[in-house]
């Protein structure tokens, strides 16, 4: 029997992945959620934003990570809405701004008025070098925006020279260029508080930038989306994917306690069947 | 002089941009200003020129005509050229446009990444084995992080949650400072390296 476990068809374990992700996104368990500290973190700074401060949201993210970001991006662009904060956007992933673009439409923005209470600045290519150009000087960096405005003209950039005048940078990020790097040419030498949604799998890299202050909030993928949804009293694809993710948490550890199970069950007959 | 005029020009941009990251002088400013523009425009031609390098690939495929290889590189170069000229001709927010990206490029690339889960759940089942003292703490790291990270967790045992948050606060924060102090210190070691001349690998070549 544990011969035949250990050459168990792959596609019997992707099956039941499946079905333990799937299951509860169609009929909730409802499981609750925690809010982690990080999170609590980020949501109060956005709450102490004043009205009519300008946040810069920087999409540093491929449709990849994307899929794990989407629900902390719409919580803290409905944040950003409610508090009557200004958003420029930009993205220095080339897939930024679409994404962008997609966000502001799945979010309260898309009630909001462009080029006044939002706006979506574009795509500059040249990674850590173009975040450090970006930050020095704004409207120089995109002349035009997204949707081929003259971005000095539009109402939503007054005031706005340099990221020394927006009160927080806001990455939601899957990778390079991404949080170290806002904090080296942004945060730390022009104390401005940043911000990050990020992908599960970064999150043990970032624990030290939150520890040390360079970070003001996270929202550590879908579990952090879900605490800053239940913080902000609504239900959104956080909550409902916690569930799912509950349960498929469950089912890898049983695959790999049955795995270990069948490791030393094979060992044991090996070990028999060679004493005989 | 092949060597020396591009170790020399290095050397001088990378002191004019340490310099005016520690003086506020407008000159310096405008100067490295002037360099980090050269920076995105360089980056932004990389682009054009990778695209006109994945096109002759990509072409020379489809001339061989070899199995199926040359039906990938057509679709690959036809759905490039063609979403390139729709978003110059009708702008990268029209609707058509907009459309593609979210239709087709976000979910096919989140359905390629969204099924690493799969093979990750495949290989635990295979390969997460307990061979010895290692992987068994190895293994109840894991085991107590990934419960300790979901709300099933905190309803199986409360203190999941506490010992998930020391993990990764304590041990993982502790190697994690010191890879990212150790990566500084590298960091500035090889950025004098270049400066000074030593190492060369940029230029091509051996680095000697």
């Amino acid at each position: 029997m544990f011969e035949k476990l250990a050459r168990m068809d792959r596609r019997i374990i992707y099956a039941v992945v499946f079905l333990s992700l799937s299951i509860p996104l169609i009929w909730p368990i409802g499981l609750g959620v925690t809010v982690g500290p990080e999170t609590k973190e980020l949501y109060n700074t956005v709450e102490s934003l004043a009205p009519g401060s300008a946040v810069i949201l920087s999409m540093d993210t491929s449709p990849g990570g994307y899929g794990e970001l989407a629900s902390g991006a719409a919580a803290l662009l409905n944040h950003l809405s409610r508090q009557g904060i200004r958003v420029i956007g930009m993205g220095f992933f080339d897939t930024g701004p679409s994404l962008l673009e997609t966000a502001f439409g799945g979010s309260d923005f898309k009630n909001k008025q462009y080029g006044t209470d939002y706006v979506n600045l574009g795509y500059l290519a040249g990674s850590e070098t173009a975040i450090a150009r970006m930050a020095k000087d704004i409207p120089g960096s995109f002349p035009r925006d997204y949707r081929g405005n003259l971005t000095p003209e539009l109402p939503a950039m007054e005031g706005i020279s340099s990221a020394q005048d927006v009160a927080l940078v806001i990455t939601i990020s899957s990778g390079t260029p991404g949080v170290p790097e806002w904090i080296r040419q942004v945060g730390d030498p022009m104390g401005v508080p940043i911000a990050t949604a990020i992908v599960a799998v970064n999150v043990p890299n970032m624990t030290p930038y939150m520890q040390s202050g360079q970070l003001s909030g996270m929202i550590p993928s879908m579990k952090g989306a879900a605490g800053y949804e239940s913080l902000m009293g609504t239900s959104g694809l956080g909550i409902r994917g916690m569930d799912a993710q509950s349960i498929s948490h469950l089912t890898i550890l049983a695959l790999v306690l049955l795995g270990n199970v069948v490791y030393l069950g094979t060992k044991s007959g090996a070990s028999r069947g060679g004493g005989r | 002089m092949r060597r020396e005029l591009p170790v020399a020009l290095a050397f001088a941009v990378g002191v004019l941009m340490i310099v005016s990251f520690f003086f506020t002088s407008e000159p310096l400013v405008e100067a490295a200003k002037t360099v980090q523009n050269w920076g995105v425009i360089i980056a932004a031609f990389a682009l054009g020129l990778a695209s006109v390098n994945l096109i002759q690939i990509h072409a020379r495929r489809i001339i061989r005509g070899k199995g199926l290889d040359w039906l990938y590189s057509g679709a690959l170069i036809f759905s490039m050229i063609g979403i390139a000229l729709l978003g110059i001709v009708r702008g990268p927010t029209h609707r058509t446009y907009q459309f593609w990206f979210d239709a087709l490029f976000v979910p096919g690339q989140a359905t390629v990444y969204a099924m690493t889960g799969f093979f990750i759940a495949s290989a635990a089942y295979r390969a997460f084995r307990v061979r010895n003292l290692d992987a068994a703490i190895l293994l109840l790291s894991a085991a107590v992080l990934m419960l300790g990270n979901v709300p099933i967790g905190e309803k199986i045992w409360s203190q999941f949650p506490v010992i998930g948050d020391w993990l990764m606060n304590i041990p993982n924060l502790a190697g994690q400072r010191g890879m990212l102090i150790g990566a500084g210190i590298g960091g500035i070691a090889s950025g004098l390296r270049v400066l000074l001349g030593i190492e060369k690998s940029y230029l091509g070549g051996s680095s000697s």
